[in-house]
């Protein structure tokens, strides 16, 4: 007698085994092949297919165009595995007013992070990489038309601010919602100044939360890199003193570039702080030769003075005087407290030299030994900037020799030896020993 | 779904004293650490900082950790089974028991920093990120339940966890010889890719079995593609479930003395 | 004659039921050849769709074997349990009693063979209703309480929740536990008393076939008392009871067929209703003060009737006899010479007798 087919504790639920079956095969195909997932399922399961309002263009397309309208390239680095830009590119790039200020004021380009294969980058992002640095997923990147061929460090670094919002730091309310944003990061940004300058304060935006955010960053964006940089509040006097006659009062020539990282930070840090740009107004004839980064027609007449003054690379402070043997030369604005220390040594020199009229000879000579200074100066410039900002202790050796802490340095305990034996205390050795 | 197991599941528990005094630790260790961050920062308070929905996991772990393997070691489970219910039967009606505690747990612990957070910024009562984050540590609960009683049900008493813990440390060791791994792969010639891709599918792999998560808030707040964290919820509930009636069902109970 | 029985749900009253079937189901006791099943003999058992199925239990050449085949618990053994009777279960430790119980459950698969439970696999939902089981290694959860556990098996068990408390509380006082422990966490109970709580939770569901595997192991003899009233009333309900121990006089006294099984399969069928003619040893006790007979008087008058006479002593004496009947002369033959006979009892029973004489055999095989 066989048994009937009853149901028995150990009954297989079949349902259960098929859906599983059916899942665990979808998953797994869904997981593995590239090719299924990336064709067939991608109008299904890649949120980021599909149209938008906005235009996107190629990369070419947009540094062309940028050029000719003069309109910012705004980045969005999006990718399909990450739910904020799923978000961002849902809720916030199908905004029609998200997508009409984009479309007018920004050209966009697209960078897709390719999800499939982890090590491999999209040949674009690679590109937008290699000049612009680390981005991440969910991530806006405005960059502004002059500034296309720039580098990352100086692009995020660029803060050109117009005095106008400088100069509101009344409470938070009153003003449109621009200038709130504005002075908030504004705000802060002063008071963050932690003695290395000015850290830059362009808008960011990393990370979606939700649309109005959205809608701040790209208002302030659109008018960031518009703004004309500040000069601060010294008494400029107009270009054409710096090509006049030397007077008894010294003439401080700052060289400046209008975007870049070292150019900013002098701006903010030397021309805007109280200690600075007071000791300018009263000790110093300012005049501001303002180089413009990516019109070389503009820049042609001021070259002229760049070479005078043997200046290679911007930010540079001249400060010049007919009592100075030689033009005394700031390169780069690393610390302002350097830089105040630089002008009130100007000052002390000033203040100490007095040259009279004397003879031929000793003309000669003193032609001689103004060349000597002259030369001295210009590399106890140099020193000045490159060793404060690579070694705190003690002042730059005399001999004219270039010492750094990464000098290899002798180590013996033998006292009468004569080779230098500085900063042997951190212990590097010198590979010629 | 049999209510006399889910209900001896849960007075079980109860009578546990050491699990209960594990499951009130970690209900109130966030909410207190979450309390003393948020009355000592100036910040203002968001909805987004809730404890991570992955928390959830932590309870489900410590109710469903050797729900089936007890049983089977004490000998009991061949008294139930003498009943006239089936071994599917018990193994859902055990999933669901220990998901379910589990979940409540979890929503009641959000819920109370929810309240916390109200009372410092009433405003928040009506944030939806709290719904989110509870939907999402429900889902969370269920799908790791699923996993946990796949794993009880393999073996006896309380060894599930050193499973886990085995899992847990080969997906470790995998990933400190990943990089040799790749290294061999290109010393060997075969496909880098494949080898890179493996290691990630295995980190992904002990992530998504363990935290099947599913973005919930992101749903509330904002359209979303979700195919793939659904799918692969689905995927695991089924299959493990599936698994553990079918290692139960082929299992013979043993009782002899001898 | 066939019986016609209905497999009904669980609420089935074995009263009504298995009685008819253990009256009309009036079988001849099976020869010493288990392997032979008729379907005539049993009495038909029909389902719900109106089929006929043999009832009682039929195992047919079943086999199992441990670790690969190394172990082999049953080997080629078949039985029958009869609707209603009673089913002794004897054997050395090891021989596969419980492994067959656990066959019978079908917690363990069998490699071949086949085990039919009215008409139905062991472990499908049917039989499980209609089967309790009260396993030799019974565990608890220690945290519930003896009403709790019985409310749990009853909810288990499908019954419906209108009848749990009564039904729960009745096979509670059934097994003579008081009530005072009803609430009382079951870590508290004593051997004794969990013993019976696992006989009670064998009877939740008003089963048709008990299956129990050591019953009274552990049972202070109070208990062991119970467990045999129990058995007994349970027996005249209907119950068809499987019953496996080691205390033969409990068997004995309980069952209605012995099984003995050694190294997994069936050595011997006794029907314990059938009465054999067999050597009996007697105890026979006298008032020596009452008589002025002596030991050699009795030692004259037994030694006709007795086969051998083991033992003399002033006031009892230790005798073998040929069967009932030459027992019967020996009391008449005492009587008639004046002896104050006070107890004539047996020294073992007939399975102790049964045992004794195979193991006897065994040595000198």
């Amino acid at each position: 007698m066989q048994p009937t087919k009853s149901k028995s504790t150990r009954y297989q639920p079949k349902g259960l085994y098929l859906a599983a079956a059916i899942l665990v095969t979808i998953s797994a195909v869904y997981s593995v092949s590239d090719q299924f997932a990336d064709e067939w399922l991608d109008p299904f399961t890649n949120g980021l297919s599909g149209s938008s309002p906005i235009q996107w263009r190629c990369r070419d397309e947009a540094l062309s165009e940028s050029k000719r309208t003069k309109k910012p390239i705004l980045y969005a680095f999006l990718a399909r595995h990450d739910n904020a830009s799923l978000q961002m590119y849902g809720e916030g790039f199908h905004d029609q007013k998200v997508a009409d200020l984009i479309n007018q004021s920004f050209i966009p380009v697209r960078v897709d992070f390719n999800t499939r294969n982890y090590n491999q980058k999209s040949a674009l992002y690679t590109q937008v990489h290699n000049q612009y640095g680390y981005a991440s997923t969910c991530q806006l990147l405005t960059v502004p038309a002059h500034m296309t061929d720039m580098s990352s460090s100086d692009l995020e670094s660029s803060a050109n601010l117009s005095e106008a919002a400088i100069d509101n730091t009344r409470g938070l309310e009153g003003g449109d919602r621009y200038n709130y944003n504005y002075n908030s990061r504004y705000r802060n940004g002063f008071v963050r100044n932690d003695g290395h300058g000015f850290n830059g304060n362009s808008p960011k935006f990393v990370g979606y939360t939700n649309k109005r955010e959205l809608l701040d960053y790209l208002y302030n964006a659109q008018h960031w890199h518009r703004l004309p940089p500040t000069k601060g509040k010294v008494a400029w006097l107009p270009l054409a003193v710096a090509s006049a006659p030397l007077t008894s009062k010294p003439r401080l020539i700052a060289f400046v570039d209008n975007a870049g990282t070292a150019s900013d930070n002098m701006r903010l840090d030397t021309f805007w702080n109280a200690r600075d740009y007071q000791l300018i107004n009263k000790e110093f004839e300012p005049v501001l030769v303002e180089f413009r980064h990516d019109d070389a027609a503009f820049n042609m007449p001021l070259d002229r003075l760049k070479a005078k003054y043997g200046i290679a690379t911007l930010p540079a402070l001249v400060i010049d005087s007919s009592k100075f043997a030689a033009p005394i030369v700031q390169f780069g604005n690393s610390n302002s407290v350097s830089t105040h220390e630089f002008l009130k040594s100007a000052v002390k020199q000033a203040a100490e030299a007095a040259p009279e009229m004397q003879s031929p000879t000793q003309q000669q000579t003193q032609q001689q030994v103004r060349q000597q200074m002259q030369q001295q100066m210009r590399q106890q410039a140099y020193n000045q900037t490159y060793s404060q900002v690579y070694s705190k202790n003690g002042a730059p050796s005399q001999d004219g020799k270039y010492k750094t802490k990464w000098a290899p340095s002798h180590r013996c305990q033998d006292k009468a030896c004569s080779k230098s034996h500085e900063l042997g205390r951190l212990g590097l050795k010198d590979p010629n020993d | 779904m049999n209510r006399a197991v889910c209900i001896t599941t849960w007075r079980e528990f109860k009578a546990n004293k050491v699990r209960v005094i594990l499951l009130t630790l970690l209900f109130l260790g966030p909410i207190v650490m979450f309390t003393l961050q948020r009355c000592g920062s100036p910040e203002a308070l968001n909805a987004d900082m809730l404890s991570h929905p992955m928390m959830a996991s932590f309870f489900t772990l410590l109710w469903a950790s050797g729900v089936i393997g007890r049983e089977v070691q004490n000998g009991t489970i061949a008294l139930v089974l003498a009943r006239p219910i089936t071994i599917a039967n018990y193994v859902v009606s055990k999933w669901f028991a220990v998901g379910f505690a589990a979940s409540l747990c979890s929503v009641e612990a959000v819920f109370c920093e929810h309240i916390i957070s109200a009372v410092n910024c009433p405003a928040l009562l009506w944030a939806p990120e709290f719904l989110g984050n509870g939907l999402e540590r429900i889902i969370l609960c269920f799908g790791t339940a699923a996993f946990l009683v796949f794993l009880s049900s393999l073996v006896s008493g309380l060894k599930d966890l050193a499973l886990l813990a085995g899992f847990g440390f080969m997906f470790v060791l995998y990933s400190a010889f990943a990089h040799t791994v790749y290294q061999l792969t290109s010393f060997l010639h075969f496909d880098n890719n494949f080898a890179l891709y493996f290691g990630r599918i295995i980190e992904n792999l002990f992530t998504a079995i363990l935290f099947p998560y599913v973005p919930m808030s992101v749903f509330l707040t904002g359209s979303y593609f979700a195919y793939g964290p659904v799918i692969a919820l689905f995927t695991l509930i089924t299959f493990c479930l599936s698994s553990a009636i079918w290692v139960l069902t082929h299992r013979e109970f043993s009782y002899a003395a001898d | 004659m066939r019986a016609l029985e209905e497999v009904t749900g669980p609420n089935n009253d074995p009263a009504t039921n298995s009685s008819a079937v253990s009256h009309t189901a009036a079988n001849k006791p099976a020869t010493n050849n288990p392997a032979a099943i008729a379907v005539g003999s049993l009495g038909v058992a029909g389902c719900a769709g109106g089929e006929l199925k043999p009832a009682g239990i039929v195992v047919s050449g079943i086999t199992k074997t441990y670790k690969g085949g190394k172990v082999k618990a049953l080997n080629n053994l078949s039985l029958e349990v009869k609707p209603g009777e009673a089913l002794g279960l004897v054997g050395p430790n090891g021989a596969g009693k419980t492994t067959l119980l656990s066959c019978l459950m079908g917690f363990l698969n069998v490699d071949s063979g086949s085990i039919l439970v009215d008409g139905e696999a062991p472990d499908a939902l049917v039989t499980r209703r209609v089967l309790g089981y009260l396993p030799e290694r019974l565990t608890f959860d220690r945290w519930m309480t003896g009403r709790d556990y019985m409310q749990y098996h009853h909810e288990l068990a499908g019954m419906p929740e209108a009848t749990r408390k009564i039904d729960c509380e009745a096979l509670l006082e059934k097994v003579e536990l008081h009530p005072s422990t009803w609430s009382v966490a079951v870590k508290k109970y004593s051997r004794g008393m969990l013993q019976r709580l696992g006989f009670a939770q064998a009877l939740v569901g008003n089963p048709r076939y008990l299956l129990l595997d050591e019953p009274a192991s552990g049972m202070d003899p109070h208990g062991v008392l119970i467990v045999r009233q129990l058995l007994k009333t349970l027996k005249e309900d209907g119950l068809t009871i499987l019953l496996n121990s080691h205390q033969l006089d409990q068997i004995e006294k309980v069952c209605d067929r012995v099984i003995f099984i050694k190294s997994g399969t069936v050595s011997r069928v006794e029907d314990l209703n059938e009465k054999v003619e067999q050597e009996e040893h007697l105890l026979i006790r006298w008032l020596a003060s009452a008589t002025a007979l002596s030991k050699d008087d009795f030692g004259r008058v037994a030694q006709k009737e007795c086969l051998a006479i083991t033992e003399i002593n002033s006031d009892f004496a230790r005798v073998s006899t040929a069967g009932s009947a030459a027992t019967v002369n020996l009391i008449k033959a005492l009587v008639t010479a004046n002896f104050p006979i006070s107890e004539v009892r047996p020294e073992d029973t007939r399975l102790e007798r049964l045992f004794i004489n195979s193991s006897q055999e065994e040595r000198s095989a």
